[in-house]
């Protein structure tokens, strides 16, 4: 029992030290331009569709819950205000995090897995290069710039699809829901909501990339260690959910 | 007099419970090739890979020309890295980089070379190592001797002083590990490096060796020249060299 909690800090210990070095290493130059633009492609861009089709369904869902549930209370002409709120404020940031956590979280681990059990990862030391300057730093970095677009844009679907419920299914017209839409929200919301990302983005890259550089143990560590980071990334946004949302209450009320 | 390249000062290294280096000491002077032979799991690769940092003892010195690199930070290992070039088992090429961009990722990294420099560089080294026109192909499309060889003009390309060999012939047909041999020993004598090179290969230690340690759980039982070992008295090694049919 105290080995595996000795384990588990040591782990929790190196994705600190990760993150700093990631830190202070994406501060110096030169900036490889290139990988960033890449990974932002590989990360970000191919989530798109992901991202995209998960909140459009989302969206249509909440609204169509939110009509029916509410009803009974004659509160129906609230539901653009609710799946406005409910999807800017929270669920866009987290199930678009999970999302990002899932696809490209796994493909990180699987790909410097692949690279620590060929020994490319030493290889790359032993040329006198830093694997974080070269590898983590780029996804990383990558990732912080990702997801918050993405999830500006998955926001933005799920509104829609929430609209194509309130007009077909509920019976309100467009200007009424995107009226109410827009008295709901203040930017305090769309900050705190997309703020969060930046962090969500930082804690899945860094878990990614640990687990891919500390995998061993050929094809069966690699896909241990894929799980580990799907598992540890996913509760690491949900449970820094809680503690950024306490965060942005108190310094944006 | 004596000029050491590579010094080990009584270094230790265990992982977990396991003691895998148990207090060796061993110097290459500047200039030779010394086979560090064993059995697999003696502890031959851990050995090498402390010659650059890439693994650091738990006890003991590692000296690389005269400079201590024990407790060095991964920063300043950089310099030594630079100076000491290794080829892995396996190779260990990208794989999403071209032959081209894995033997110029070093000179890419630490010159400020212009591109047809580099790629003047990339075609000198490939032809040290008997290859041409493979600057397109990526490691896939590449045999397990071709590989070998990349990797191995990936690791002379910033011209080194000192190579470190792991396994070179290891997953090798009789034929292509020999010409693997061939040229190790004819890069020794083109570009003069110290060089060190694990192997439970005894041919290929009889073959690229001026002089042998035989590694047998984490402790070194006998060091000499390629005559010593024919004759030593040490069991294991006898053993292990009946073995390999040098007995």
């Amino acid at each position: 029992m105290i080995e595996l909690l000795r384990a588990h800090l040591a782990e929790l210990g190196g994705m600190v030290v990760l993150g700093w070095s990631t830190i202070t290493q994406s501060l110096r130059r030169p900036l490889d331009v290139d990988l960033w633009i890449e990974q932002i492609d590989l990360l970000g861009v191919r989530s798109l569709t992901l991202t995209n089709v998960t909140l459009l369904f989302t969206g249509m869902v909440l609204s169509l819950q939110t009509a029916y549930s509410i009803s009974v209370y004659g509160g129906k002409g609230f539901v653009a205000d609710i799946v406005a709120l409910s999807v800017v404020r929270e669920l866009g940031p987290v199930l678009t995090a999970l999302m990002v956590a899932g696809r490209v979280g796994a493909g990180i681990t699987a790909e410097l897995g692949s690279m620590a059990v060929t020994e490319q990862i030493d290889a790359l030391r032993a040329l006198a290069a830093s694997p974080v300057k070269k590898l983590v730093v780029p996804r990383v970095g990558a990732l912080v710039i990702s997801l918050p677009l993405l999830t500006i844009l998955a926001n933005t679907v799920a509104l829609f699809g929430g609209l194509l419920m309130a007009v077909t299914e509920v019976g309100q017209s467009r200007s009424y829901y995107m009226s109410h839409v827009f008295s709901a929200l203040t930017i305090t919301d769309v900050i705190s909501g997309v703020g969060k990302t930046v962090f969500f983005a930082f804690f899945i890259g860094i878990i990614a990339c640990y687990n891919g550089l500390h995998a061993s143990g050929g094809a069966d560590g690699v896909g241990r260690a894929t799980t580990n980071t799907v598992v540890v990334s996913s509760l690491s946004v949900i449970v820094s959910d809680f503690f950024l949302t306490k965060l942005f209450i108190l310094i944006l009320p | 007099m004596s000029d050491p390249f590579i010094r080990y000062v009584g270094v230790h290294k265990a992982f977990g419970d396991k003691e895998v280096l148990c207090g060796i000491d061993l110097t290459v002077e500047r200039g030779e090739t010394v086979v560090v032979l064993g059995g697999s799991g003696s502890g031959k690769s851990v050995l090498l890979r402390h010659a650059i940092g890439l693994h650091l003892p738990d006890r003991g010195q590692v000296w690389i020309e005269q400079r201590e690199i024990t407790h060095c930070a991964e920063e300043e290992l950089l310099e030594v890295r630079k100076a000491v070039g290794m080829l892995f088992q396996a190779g260990a090429l990208f794989d999403s980089m071209s032959v081209l961009e894995n033997v110029a990722f070093a000179l890419r990294e630490h010159t400020s070379w212009e591109e047809d420099r580099i790629r003047a560089r990339v075609r000198e080294v490939l032809q040290l190592v008997e290859l041409e026109r493979v600057e397109e192909l990526m490691p896939a499309d590449l045999s397990g001797g071709m590989r070998k060889r990349v990797a191995l003009a990936r690791a002379i390309a910033l011209a080194p002083r000192g190579l470190l060999y792991d396994e070179p012939t290891a997953g090798l047909d009789p034929v292509t590990a020999n010409t693997i041999n061939q040229l190790i020993r004819n890069l020794q004598q083109r570009l003069g490096v110290t060089s060190i090179v694990v192997t439970h290969d005894i041919r290929s230690a009889f073959m690229v060796g001026d002089r042998i340690a035989f590694l047998s759980e984490g402790r070194i039982y006998f060091d000499g020249t390629l005559d010593q070992a024919r004759g030593a008295q040490e069991p294991l090694l006898q053993a292990f060299l009946r073995g390999g049919g040098y007995g």
